[in-house]
């Protein structure tokens, strides 16, 4: 009897001091940082303890990099604004891998290897981009973490105190206390008073990559609705918001493999979500063109889902209707999934019908786009002063 | 060797729970499947009666409904994926619906459940899928005792029509067209 009370006791004790050698083997991630140079970024994943990891590149360009019995403190995304690299997301992959994906141009040579207190990322070069690397680690007990919910104005201190001027809004300018916006050729007076310390927009150019969208009058939808997300981010801008914008290529937002837990559709509309989601946006806007069995329809037309929305929707139908028809009057209700799951006023413009061959003509001349995005941001700064300020 | 011996039975107990859960679960599945058998019985159809349903077309971007007489849930779905007859388009009516036809339409208790082949959910832009979610719908909603429509894609369940991302499941009706279930 002895015997096998001493036996289980062994075991017992075997059991415990594996879990518990087990927890000492895990690795932290810390932090993640990045600094850019004209051709190169440089991605530093702050790290305690040794870290064991594997990585590989996806079709798309995306670089991705597990850190094995590791554990992160916090998960998040940056978005460095580089023409190299898109955006940065390091999270929990699984309770003991940690994964960082770098969004990167496919042709972007790259480079990851370990270097003193973590691992080093070099996009935009074959070989570790030690002297951009050692910049940052210099700093990096100096620099804010970059959390994956900014607190309000925070975001742009902190990246000003990574010295990449690239991501401070460009509302810093004095003589930008009143910026006229540039819809001269329109007729349109706007005056637009930058607002101070304004929160995170994020703007979803609808469709992308494998999915066109719609595609009528030898126009694709997911072509059209890049062009005008891409005239509003500056416009935004210059009003002193922070924008980011869930792609700002052709190319699917979330790609392949799935989403854990969600099929290929719901993957790319759920990875939309989680980018308004996960950065705190104050403002969730899809831009979408439309279609119709009948050429002869047209105007524009914006959905919501939640009741916070309504009021965000209403607001962009009246700025919107001073440019360009509306074929509704009023916000529709519908639950679409990046309006229905985001968390902030969120909602859908389906900007005017690509089936209307008189609309089809236009929607990719730059015009037209900067008049719709010119409309589409005086419809955010009005709603966001009514619900924010 | 008192302690083996209540050693032994104490794994025993935890056997025998075992073997019970296992017949829980057994007796669960058996519950589970009578039901999954007494919703697979479908409404009982008289095929020599006539039903007074809708067909709801497109005019001028608006739904509007045709009265249809009909014979089953099959039929009705399937005159409105053929597409308005030639008469009907002279009078400006349109139809959404992409060209395909319904791979099966079963009716369970007051459920349609539509089987449609992948390229019905190619279709694209807001206005285009709510029409065309509305035309089939309210269709189905006209035949006696259809209050909710379950779409499939080849047989598989699915949770939202891509690309603008119109949440489908677990069913829709009226109400979820216009984004009011749960209210």
């Amino acid at each position: 009897m002895r015997y096998l009370n001493i036996f289980l006791f062994l075991l017992c004790f075997l059991l415990c001091s594996f879990g518990v050698s087990n927890a000492e083997d895990l690795s932290t991630v810390q932090n993640v940082f990045f600094k850019t140079s004209p051709n190169a970024v440089a991605v530093f994943v702050q790290l305690q303890g040794e870290p064991k990891f594997s990585y590989f590149r996806l079709e798309d360009g995306r670089i991705v990099l597990n850190i094995e019995q590791s554990r992160i403190l916090k998960k998040g995304t940056i978005m460095p604004s580089s023409n190299i690299v898109s955006n940065i997301h390091f999270a929990q992959n699984t309770p003991d891998m940690v994964r960082v994906v770098v969004g990167s141009d496919v042709k972007a040579s790259y480079n990851i290897s370990k270097v003193d207190g973590g691992i080093l990322i070099s996009v935009g070069s074959s070989t570790p981009l030690l002297s951009l690397a050692n910049g940052i680690t210099n700093e990096a007990p100096k620099l804010l973490p970059y959390n994956y919910i900014p607190e309000k104005s925070q975001l742009a201190n902190s990246q000003g105190s990574q010295g990449n001027s690239n991501l401070v809004p460009n509302n810093s300018n004095p003589e930008t206390s009143q910026l006229k916006s540039n819809q001269s050729s329109q007729g349109n007076s706007n005056i637009y008073t930058p607002i101070k310390n304004a929160k995170l927009i994020v703007i979803d150019p609808g469709h992308g990559g494998s999915d066109p969208g719609c595609v009528a009058n030898g126009v694709e939808e997911k072509i059209a609705t890049l062009g005008v997300a891409l005239h509003l981010k500056p416009i935004l801008e210059k009003m002193g918001f922070k924008v980011i914008m869930t792609r700002e290529t052709d190319r699917d937002v979330w790609g392949r493999p799935n989403m854990p837990g969600y099929d290929a559709d719901e993957s790319e509309l759920q990875a939309r979500v989680n980018i308004a989601n996960e950065n705190g946006a104050a403002l969730f806007l899809s831009i979408h063109f439309n279609a119709c069995a009948d050429p002869s329809v047209h105007g524009t037309q914006v959905y919501y889902y939640s009741p916070q929305s309504y009021k965000y929707a209403s607001t962009m139908v009246n700025d919107i209707s001073k440019v360009n028809p509306v074929y509704t009057d009023r916000p529709i209700r519908r639950p679409f999934w990046v309006i229905k799951y985001t968390t902030m006023p969120a909602i859908l413009i389906e900007t005017d019908f690509i089936t209307d061959p008189s609309v089809a003509s236009q929607v990719y001349n730059s015009d037209y786009q900067e008049k719709m995005a010119q409309a589409i941001a005086q419809g955010i700064y009005d709603s966001y002063k009514e619900i924010y300020q | 060797m008192r302690n083996i011996f209540i050693l032994v039975f104490i794994i025993g107990l935890f056997f025998l729970a075992g073997c019970n859960e296992n017949l829980k679960n057994s007796a669960q599945q058996n519950t589970n499947n009578s039901t999954t058998t007494s919703q697979q019985a479908t409404t009982p159809v008289d095929h020599n009666q006539k039903y007074e349903a809708m067909i709801y077309w497109e005019q001028q971007g608006k739904i509007v409904p045709v009265r249809k007489q009909v014979g089953t849930i099959s039929e009705l779905v399937n005159t409105l994926f053929r597409g308005p007859s030639e008469d009907e388009s002279k009078s400006g009516y349109f139809t959404e619906l992409p060209k395909v036809s319904p791979n099966k339409v079963i009716l369970e208790g007051d459920k349609v459940l539509l089987d449609l082949p992948t390229t019905f959910y190619d279709a694209r832009g807001s206005f285009r899928v709510s029409n065309i979610l509305k035309q089939i719908v309210y269709t189905c909603e006209s035949f006696p005792g259809v209050k909710k429509v379950v779409f499939l894609k080849d047989g598989n369940p699915i949770s939202v029509f891509p690309g603008e991302g119109f949440v489908l499941a677990p069913y829709v009706d009226k109400n979820s067209i216009n984004g009011q279930k749960g209210e």
